[in-house]
């Protein structure tokens, strides 16, 4: 695209993504020698507290597989309860990654290159989290292999009409798609860090992955459509995995968790998350290693708005639940909606409307997009609101049974919390390794959008843009 | 040809349609097959009101969706500061424009509310008027169709009072909501937003067409938030109360997103169908090229997806757990014959032939073969509103059994063609007035010099 | 000790304007073996140096076609034929129901054919390649641009390319030689 046409316009409130003295090099340089030089002692602090989170993670675990599942609060009626919330909300952080990569690439908003190799790493991290706690509740870890596509002892195969059978496929093939993902756009960037490698053993290290990419446009050609193919791979395939995800609930016949708004209401409700827990460790980053150049005030405001549009989506599906519960006419289905607003547990109802649906309202205003503390806390707060929406739809439409004889009521044990703040350990170590040791932000892909940083003309220019060519060559 | 420096040159009365252009002239072919349209529809009245009221049902939704999906397109633009689309705004905006009709085609389906509604005439308590408790029909069925399929073979059937009492006591406990007074409150206020917003996003595209001043385009993006939330919200509760109360038992929280869905499908082909006439009339040359074609060939399949997952997953989560007043729905549009050829025929010939024509990117980017792919999604659009509407009329006077005569196939047909029409009379001459791109709009470079990466 | 075969011609370039014009014009020399070599991709260059279009769509499709299928014959034979289940008051072989792991297969295998097809497609991984053998190439990775042209080149010439090149606004050129040798020219 000509540069000309692409500068910001003053005049309807356009302003440059980059700050004027960003080029190539100066990208190069700011990212790479993060990962060149000694870790800074807030990096310490940082990875030192992760890795006690690591820690209480390993002894909660151990304690659960050494004595049951009995450690845990889970009672009948709340058979699920914080594991499974602890899969939904990592599951649905994991969403924003993809969301970045893919769908901010297809629809074309270069702002996302310096947010994306991040929420992408977040991704990988944040699945990983997701994957363990259906794996430690599954009571019997060493039977896990029962999911796969095996014949049992009775020569009987998986039961594929089981949401939780769907699972294993989706969370899996979602691990696998946003590795590969991920692991493509570092290739070139992997490149530039092996080049840059004073000594031996980092130059292998970094060449060995960078594959010996040379920067060829013969393989940019392939490249480039790789992943807008893996782009347009992702996009329906997060889609599907939160779905899948909400299927679990939504195709029993609970009151609160049979609603057919479910998929893209989950979906709606994972970006949403995931966005806010970017935020958080952008922001955290960007102090950390000075990186505002990279990511600008502009990134951040961009990033407020997806989450006041995914918020007020959020919101729209709790009007329609709210609403349908009481247009359906099922005395079950009104019930679940009233007890989850005014019985035992509406304190996490309220928690997850003011924090999900009202504090992203602040966004409205430019002042509070963009100011840093006011967005940080209410990354924060959607963090914590999101935990309790998987909260308020698992245990409140679980503990109130069909049968009020079996009416129960869960709270969390010692083992439950450290399952959870372990899970954090877990995700923030690695992602401190992430930082420490690769490209936090896609070089390549920043420097391909600096001002000047593509030719003023495309190919043959008397008819207009290289359309014609291609129109011509398919003729 | 077009170069980028151009931009700022570029005049309104280079891009207004010519009196001699062949595009100049659609409007009086449009305007004729309203015309016939109507007589049809007339006589399709006089012959059957009860089907009447349902065919025009149809075609006043074939129309609404066309408008819907036009106006989220020129929404979403605005909404993200859309550069590469600016050239193609217009077109769509030329759809929105024509919402100044769509009052006039809504109207006759006042007429038709008692029959339409089987909720229309229940109290509050669940007895239903003196007269007739299942809507005026050919049986004596109710409206709901639990075990149609299974009788529509047994013509004597007839539901005992027992169910039929449950059936009302379930509606009306939501007579709080579906009443007639309330009713007729929802949809005034509905027309009235829709005229507001997307009035207000034509004018301030098509003023700026005269002095270029940048303030048109600022104001448009602040409007477009409190458009798409009052958009999404009048889209939802319309549909609630014109589709989803057609069988008051059932429910959906998905319906609305189902709406939206297949209008934003359906205003990418519109797009792309009535943009591809202005180029070939020559009245825009270079200024929408094979990129933006590509584009929005891209944006028809990404919305087709879409519209795919949202009806699967609704009809998938009904279908797994099975439990009647939600299965009704689908009970009706696959478990009889006849319906469920209409109901695969979505599947195959809306989804799955499409997806793969429209996937390949020689063919978005080759111009006939995309017209073809976005032609034949506004005809299954069509399709598809058969497929919302008329199976409850069916379930009235067929016991659910889709059977065509004579004059249903002129009602319905006559229906169609009055409200697209007469609508697409309006759009296509009010379309007259203005360039077919916005000469003016800042980001016109952008589009001009847009290439799909 | 005799001088080691010539392997290509490296031209190094600032701007990207500079090397887009610079390979149209060796595009219409008509070379075949050689190569542009950027730190991220340039909008138009495919163009300028006369590609087609990339392959990888179509083995993207055919493994996608065969993970759909897979997971279609997976299910139906383990669920459908060979152990039928009932689940739900659901026929044993309802296909709504697979639908989720049909997609997921899908999606699985097309990424692996874009990925994998893309290594096959650009032959990587290759770690050995001549223009390795320029320390100024290290820079390819960081903010400039390339040109190679290969002695495998039938209109390869020692001179004629070399002079050729300097024509084309190049900042610096050079013949790389086989093995760790280099000649700055």
């Amino acid at each position: 695209m000509s540069s000309a046409a692409d500068a910001p316009i003053a005049a309807i409130g356009e302003t440059p993504v980059l700050p004027e003295h960003v080029d190539s090099s100066v990208i190069s340089e700011q990212v790479s020698v993060v990962t060149e030089t000694e870790a800074p002692l807030g990096w310490w602090i940082y990875f030192g507290i992760s890795l006690i989170g690591l820690g209480i993670l390993g002894i909660s675990v151990g304690w659960l597989f050494w004595e049951g599942i009995g450690v845990w609060g889970n009672n009948s009626p709340a058979g699920w309860a914080w594991d499974i919330t602890n899969f939904v909300w990592w599951i649905g952080i994991g969403h924003a990654g993809t969301l970045i990569s893919a769908i901010l690439f297809l629809f074309r908003q270069k702002w996302r290159t310096s947010v994306n190799r991040f929420a992408e790493a977040m991704t990988i991290f944040a699945v990983i989290c997701a994957l363990l706690f259906p794996s430690i509740h599954v009571g019997r870890p060493w039977h896990i292999y029962y999911t796969l596509p095996l014949p049992n002892q009775m020569a009987m195969w998986p039961n594929f009409k089981s949401p939780l059978l769907w699972d294993v496929f989706a969370v899996s093939t979602y691990f696998t798609v946003s590795l590969l993902f991920w692991y493509v756009g570092l290739i070139p960037d992997l490149a530039t860090l092996r080049d840059r490698a004073k000594s031996l053993t980092r130059k292998r290290a970094y060449g060995a992955f960078a594959l010996g990419w040379r920067g060829s446009n013969r393989h940019w050609r392939n490249y480039e459509r790789a992943y807008l193919i893996l782009a347009a791979l992702s996009t329906p395939l997060v889609l599907s995995v939160h779905s899948v995800v909400s299927f679990d609930f939504a195709t029993s016949v609970m009151p609160g968790w049979h609603t057919t708004i479910f998929p893209p209401y989950f979906v709606a409700g994972a970006v949403f998350s995931g966005f806010a827990m970017v935020m958080t460790l952008m922001i955290i980053a960007r102090q950390v290693y000075d990186l505002k150049d990279l990511m600008t005030m502009k990134h951040l405001e961009n990033m407020n708005k997806i989450m006041l549009v995914t918020g007020s989506l959020v919101g729209y599906a709790y009007a329609m639940e709210f609403f349908i519960a009481w247009y359906s006419g099922n005395e079950y289905e009104r019930y679940v909606f009233i007890n989850r607003a005014t019985g035992p547990y509406w304190w996490a109802y309220w928690w997850m409307v003011s924090c999900n649906v009202l504090s992203p309202q602040l966004f409205w205003f430019k002042r509070c997009r963009t100011s840093i503390p006011i967005m940080f806390v209410i990354s924060i707060l959607i963090n914590i609101g999101m935990w309790f929406e998987r909260f308020v739809i698992i245990v409140t439409s679980l503990h109130r049974d069909y049968l009020p004889s079996s009416w129960g009521y869960f709270s969390p044990t010692i083992v439950d919390i450290g399952c959870f703040v372990g899970s954090l350990g877990l995700f923030f170590t690695a992602f401190g390794l992430f930082i420490r040791w690769l490209p936090q932000i896609a070089m390549f892909e920043v420097k391909a959008i600096v001002p000047g940083a593509q030719p003023s003309h495309h190919g043959p220019h008397d008819d207009g843009p290289a359309a014609a060519t291609l129109q011509a060559k398919e003729a | 040809m077009s170069d980028n420096d151009q931009s700022k040159g570029l005049s309104a009365d280079d891009f207004k349609i010519p009196e001699s252009s062949s595009v100049a002239g659609l409007w009086k072919k449009a305007a004729g097959v309203g015309v016939v349209g109507l007589l049809m529809a007339g006589a399709g009245f006089a012959s059957d009101a009860e089907r009447f009221g349902f065919s025009w049902l149809m075609g006043f939704y074939a129309v609404l969706t066309m408008f819907l999906g036009t106006f989220f397109f020129v929404c979403i633009q605005h909404l993200t500061f859309a550069g590469w689309s600016v050239t193609v705004r217009r077109t769509a905006e030329f759809f929105v424009g024509g919402v100044i009709v769509i009052p006039f085609l809504f109207l006759p389906n006042l007429m038709s509310t008692s029959q339409l509604y089987p909720w229309w005439d229940l109290h509050g308590d669940g007895k239903a008027h003196a007269q007739d408790d299942h809507g005026a029909g050919a049986s004596d069925h109710g409206g709901h169709g639990k075990d149609h399929g299974d009788a529509h073979a047994d013509e004597g059937h007839a539901h005992s009072p027992m169910e039929t009492a449950a059936h009302h006591a379930i509606t009306a406990k939501k007579a709080a909501y579906l009443n007639q007074g309330f009713f007729h409150l929802r949809w005034v206020v509905c027309l009235l937003i829709w005229l507001w917003i997307a009035l207000r996003l034509h004018r301030l595209s098509t003023a700026q067409d005269a002095n270029g001043d940048p303030q048109y385009t600022v104001k448009a993006q602040r409007f477009a938030p409190a458009a798409i939330i009052l958009f999404a919200l009048s889209l939802t509760f319309f549909g609630f109360d014109w589709l989803m109360s057609l069988e008051p038992n059932w429910f959906s929280t998905m319906f609305g997103v189902r709406i939206f869905a297949s209008s934003a499908v359906l205003g990418l082909a519109l797009i792309i169908l009535l943009s591809l006439s202005f180029k070939n009339a020559g009245v825009v040359k270079n200024e929408i090229n094979v990129e933006h074609y590509h584009d929005l060939g891209k944006l028809m399949f990404g919305f087709l997806v879409f519209w795919a997952y949202i009806s699967f997953s609704e009809f998938f989560l009904i279908w797994y757990a099975s439990i009647p007043e939600e299965v009704v729905y689908y009970h009706m549009r696959w478990d009889d014959d006849s319906w469920r050829m209409v109901s695969s025929a979505i599947v195959g010939v809306k989804f799955i032939i499409p997806f793969f024509f429209v996937m390949s990117r020689n063919i978005k980017r080759r111009l006939p073969t995309l017209r073809m792919g976005a032609l034949w999604l506004v005809v299954l659009h069509f399709v598809e509103m058969y497929y919302w509407v008329m199976p409850h009329y069916y379930n009235k006077v067929h016991h659910g059994h889709l059977a065509l005569d004579g004059m249903g196939i002129v009602t319905d047909v006559g229906c169609f063609m009055a409200c697209v029409g007469i609508y697409l009379a309006v759009v296509f001459k009010r379309m007259l007035n203005h360039p077919v791109i916005p000469v003016k709009d800042p980001r016109l470079g952008r589009a001009l010099g847009f290439v799909n990466a | 000790m005799s001088e080691q075969r010539p392997l290509l011609y490296l031209a190094e370039f600032d701007k990207p304007d500079d090397v887009m014009h610079a390979a149209e014009k060796c595009r219409d020399e008509g070379f075949e073996n050689w190569d542009v070599h950027t730190p991220y991709p340039l909008h138009g260059m495919d163009a300028a140096m006369g590609l087609g279009d990339s392959k990888l769509g179509w083995i993207v499709l055919a493994c996608g076609l065969t993970g759909v299928s897979l997971a279609v014959l997976m299910m139906q034979w383990m669920n459908g034929y060979d152990y039928p289940l009932i689940i739900g008051g659901k026929p044993p072989d309802a296909i709504p129901s697979m639908v989720p792991i049909m997609f997921e297969l899908t999606v699985l295998l097309s990424a692996f054919g874009a990925v994998l097809g893309m290594f096959a497609l650009n032959e990587i991984p290759k770690h050995h390649h001549p223009v390795f053998f320029s320390d100024r190439f290290e820079a390819c990775s960081n903010d400039k641009f390339f040109i190679s042209i290969e002695a495998e080149d039938k209109k390869f010439d020692l001179e004629k390319t070399k002079s050729f090149l300097e024509e084309l606004k190049a900042t610096h050129v050079e013949l790389v030689r086989d093995q760790e040798q280099e000649e700055a020219s």
